[in-house]
């Protein structure tokens, strides 16, 4: 077969579906279909190999597999199946991936229909060109209506649904179609296979053995063992020492090509060197222009991670080094805190991202931490004249230094059915947004532009938003400078006692109300003692906020005769083991998920 | 070593709504089948070991509710089958209203000479509202008839800190009990079990009990009212008239032995702690089948770390509290200083007081025991 030919027979597609609605199973079901792995190799959802992934329904890490099909015209085709996170703090890794992709397979629930998720990536796969196919799935259900969700798919998203798969990926029914609608359906790769080598990075991960493997589809040219080859956003440059493809495990072959999705690996040592969205090329005869698309990826979301016991500094700096490798997005530095002692700094994309760290370093790491109050990059200007930057609230200089503080904005496009507009104008206002426009997509969608404050983003946005229009509506945003803002530190006061790690920084017109909820979220949370607790925020010297948790008057056991004895104990036992979770700040235990507790603020 | 030995009889008129004790009045009509586990189960033990009585305390449920003949059976079967030439107490629970001269004379015949009366309150409208069979009238008649049967030694339950219930209510009842010649008072604070009846009212909204300090004052008033008419606290919720303490229950906070026989019967035997089956035909149904009617697995061994916290805990819940020199002699050495570091602390935070004979706890002490034995326990 010549050079040419070979991207006929290629089909580059991704799976888009809201949480539940058969994704991964469609997937398993299309790997068992092509015969590369037997019904009974098959482990469960081959695809979702993280244990966090399966609890949280959500792909963290993405993964390609490449599948053989030969089709009912008797030939055979090679069919890339690329796999998505969805969430908006990794939406550029999805826009990247499906970047690399032709199409996307559109999977809608046969009973619930099209829903938030369903809409959101839709979107996201229209703006990148994407052909749709649409698949209805779980057709097994009894509650199963295919011919009205199929009027749904043509109302709402335009797409033309006559002879469209009806499958079972559960039951194994009808994924014959699915491949042959992908084989018809999606279009081959385009791209000059004679044209210098142009390469686009849509993953990178760090392997002990290999080195970082980085995810590639070949846009233009072949690549080649030996080959010398250039990252055109740093200017790097690196020797290639294997390419092949994911068949689910690594396969080598000879070269990638023209339309085709796979990995090589070139010695090197850090994901930093291979970043998602980056255009790989040749150091010579190399292409001029890189792809479209590349951002270099900044963190917007900071906080303090402490060790819960001061021996374990060394175990957790491990485990972020180890993280870090493989996370281009997640950086920390040392740091410490006088309630909490040594600790780092770290630095997300957002609080997803934030919270994903902190469950593998308890998890995969089994690591006791504490983490403070996530915040942003605060920019000081003083009265000497220098300017400077504020991660950490503790170092926010004396108020006589100040001369004026900025904080970092962001535009954010809100994008939401018609009907949530009211809600979502709403919430904005609650979060200090200045309202810059409003754009209709279809009749029945529009993208709302705001001018956000990042401090009023990263709490509970994202999920306030969700919550407020059904899940329908979707969040992007981007860093658009630094504003000049009237800006407080909020303390927090256990016992009388500054605990650093609960100061924040925030508006002076949100110290009331977010003292008052941190106030009271304490007050939940820290048990009775001996003494009065009293719990107060403060701006300065002012206090903006007091609760107090009431001494322990009684606790005892009335009755203790036979019976109640081994009950007792248990009781004792489990009060103790509870108590060790706490931490002590002067002579009060404040339990480590105070600590998060105060983080999250309900929207009423 | 002697040995005391605990009898249950799960059975009951109706449950009291606050109860969350074994009993079961819908198998009233299983008795005989209970009773021949029952002494089956005696007599089964038997083979394993014989046991030097010391006292018997035979509760429930309502024991006065069965037929007396059930209960001499079982006592025979145990004077049959132990060494019980010195059982220095015999006692058994009674409800007001199933009490009967009749019963009262069988019961002397048998030996015992303790009786327990399960009164909670002398206010009629709070007994209904906890679900009580009796009345205060009842309860009256029932001493009246014990008394003329030249019975010695009464005990009187009283339970405080029931719904809508003051202070004053408290006083009151106890000063109606001390008109009445009784020798014991078990004097205890009402506690919502999970499950009951009275804890889904609370749960509800539907219930307005005291409030925390509140609770403590008919407590703290309470010590002192009984003291007043005699009754001299010896336990946390224990008072008794000079030498009417209760000898079967001081087993229990001295960690001396005892084996349970019936339902859900506790033992502590040769540093075990372990309970027969709270399920009705499971445990008739492994007596049957020549079984021990108790989880084996579920076994727990007290080694000598634990002996040694349960040995305080249990101590310090009496008055008397922590005698240095008994402890010395029971587990053949001092106090570790880790103890007594905690000992100090305690000291410091005015929960525990010394004394001639080592420590005990103070009254605040005893409000917060639970604080005091988390501390203690290592």
């Amino acid at each position: 077969m010549s050079k040419e030919n070979k991207q006929k027979w290629i089909r580059n597609f991704s799976i888009i579906a809201h949480i539940d609605h058969g994704k991964s199973t469609l997937a398993d079901r299309l790997i068992e279909k092509t015969g590369l792995l037997t019904q009974r190799e098959m482990k469960e959802q081959v695809l979702d190999n993280m244990d966090l992934e399966r609890e949280r329904g959500i792909t963290i890490k993405l993964q390609t597999i490449r599948l053989v099909y030969k089709a009912k015209d008797g030939n055979e085709y090679i069919l890339n199946l690329i796999d998505t996170p969805g969430h908006v703090d990794f939406t550029y890794e999805v826009s990247r991936s499906l970047a690399a992709c032709e199409g996307a397979i559109l999977i809608v629930d046969a009973a619930q229909g099209i829903e938030a998720q369903t809409l959101a990536n839709t979107y996201l796969a229209l703006d990148q060109n994407l052909e749709l196919m649409p698949v209805i799935n779980k057709i097994d259900l009894p509650s199963a209506r295919p011919d009205e969700i199929k009027l749904e798919i043509e109302d709402v998203i335009g797409l033309d649904t006559e002879g469209i798969p009806l499958i079972s990926a559960k039951n194994g029914t009808n994924i014959e179609d699915v491949l042959e609608a992908v084989v018809e359906n999606i279009p081959e790769p385009t791209g000059d296979v004679d044209a210098p080598f142009k390469a686009l990075i849509f993953d990178s991960y760090y392997d002990t053995y290999r080195g970082v493997i980085v995810d590639v589809r070949v846009v233009d040219g072949s690549v080649k063992v030996g080959d010398k080859i250039k990252m055109m956003a740093s200017g790097r440059e690196f020797e290639v020492t294997e390419v092949g493809f994911f068949a689910p495990g690594m396969v080598s072959t000879k070269e990638l090509s023209t339309g085709e999705v796979g990995y090589l690996t070139a010695s090197m040592k850090d994901v930093r060197d291979a970043k998602v969205g980056d255009t790989i090329t040749t150091v010579k005869n190399g292409a001029t222009e890189p792809l479209d698309g590349y951002k270099e990826v900044n963190s917007m979301v900071y906080c303090g991670i402490y060790p819960a016991e001061g021996e374990d500094y060394n175990n957790v700096r491990d485990a972020l080094e180890k993280l870090q490798v493989n996370d281009a997005a997640f950086i920390f530095e040392p740091e410490t805190s006088v309630a909490l002692g040594f600790g780092f700094r770290c630095g997300f994309l957002g609080l997803l991202h934030l919270e994903i760290i902190q469950e593998r370093l308890e998890r995969e790491f089994d690591l006791d931490i504490i983490t403070t109050a996530p915040g942003v990059i605060y920019k000081i200007m003083k009265t000497d004249g220098t300017m400077m930057e504020l991660q950490n609230p503790s170092n926010l200089p004396p108020v006589q230094e100040i001369e004026y503080m900025e904080e970092p904005m962001v535009e954010a496009s809100i994008m939401s059915p018609t009907d949530y507009v009211g809600q979502i104008m709403d919430l904005c206002q609650n979060k200090r947004a200045v309202f810059k426009n409003m754009e209709y997509m279809e009749e029945t969608r529009v993208i709302l532009h705001y001018e956000i404050p990042l401090n009023e983003v990263i709490y509970d946005f994202f999920d306030a938003l969700k919550s407020k229009t059904k899940g329908y509506a979707s969040l992007d945003y981007e860093l658009k400078g630094y504003k000049q803002s009237k800006l407080v530190k909020l303390d927090v006061l256990i016992n009388k006692e500054l605990v650093d790690a609960f100061s924040i920084i925030v508006h002076e017109e949100k110290a009331y109300e977010r003292g008052r909820m941190i106030a009271e979220r304490l007050k939940e949370v820290i048990p009775r003692h001996m003494f009065a607790v009293p719990i107060q925020a403060s701006v300065g010297t002012k206090v903006v906020a007091r609760e107090t948790v009431r001494a322990l008057r009684k606790d005892v056991l009335a009755k203790c005769y036979g019976g109640d004895i081994s009950r007792k104990k248990k009781l004792l036992q489990k009060q103790k083991e509870g108590k060790k979770r706490m931490r002590q700040v002067g002579s009060v235990n404040v339990p480590q998920e105070a600590f998060l507790a105060v983080l999250k603020f309900d929207e009423k | 070593m002697k040995t005391s030995i605990y009898i249950h009889i799960p059975f009951c008129t109706s449950k009291c709504k606050y109860c969350d004790f074994a009993s079961f009045p819908s198998k009233i009509d299983k008795q005989f089948e209970y009773f021949e586990a029952l002494k089956k189960e005696i007599i089964n033990f038997k083979k394993k070991k014989n046991l030097d009585v010391y006292t018997i305390y035979i509760g429930g449920g309502t024991p006065s509710l069965v037929n007396p003949k059930y209960i001499e059976e079982v006592l025979t079967q145990i004077k049959k089958s132990f060494s019980c030439d010195n059982i220095k107490e015999i006692s058994i629970e009674m409800n007001p209203n199933t009490v009967t001269r009749d019963k009262i004379q069988k019961y002397k015949k048998m030996g015992i000479n303790r009786f327990s009366l399960g009164l909670q309150t002398t206010n009629d409208k709070f007994l209904k509202k906890i679900g009580r069979v009796h009345t205060y009238a009842e309860f009256l008649e029932s001493v009246r008839l014990l008394k003329s049967e030249k019975v010695y030694n009464i005990n009187v339950d009283l339970i405080y800190n029931l719904p809508n219930q003051k202070k004053e209510d408290v006083l009151v009842d106890i000063q109606r009990l001390a008109k009445l010649d009784i020798q014991h008072i078990s004097f205890y604070s009402l506690t919502l079990m999970e499950g009951t009846p009275l804890y889904e009212e609370n749960l509800k909204g539907e219930l307005q009990f005291p409030d925390e300090d509140e609770e403590r004052e008919m407590y703290h008033c309470g010590i002192e009212e009984l003291a007043k008419f005699g009754y001299n606290q010896y336990e946390i919720s224990n008072f008794a008239k000079e030498n009417f303490e209760c000898l079967h229950n001081m087993v229990y906070w001295e960690t001396k032995p005892y084996i349970g026989f019936g339902l859900g019967a506790y033992s502590y035997f040769e540093n075990n702690r372990f309970n027969n089956y709270d399920d009705f035909e499971k445990y008739i149904g492994s007596i049957q089948n020549d079984k021990v009617p108790c989880d084996i697995l579920k076994i727990e061994t007290i080694d000598y770390k634990e002996q040694v916290f349960e040995y305080l805990m249990l101590n310090l819940r009496m008055n008397s509290g922590l005698n240095v020199k008994k402890y010395e002699e029971r587990f053949n050495e001092k106090i570790s200083a880790g103890y007594l570091e905690i000992f100090d602390e305690l000291i410091n935070e005015k929960l525990l007081c010394k004394t001639n004979e080592g420590y005990k706890l103070t009254l605040k002490g005893i409000d917060l025991s639970n604080y005091v034995f988390e501390k203690i326990m290592l």
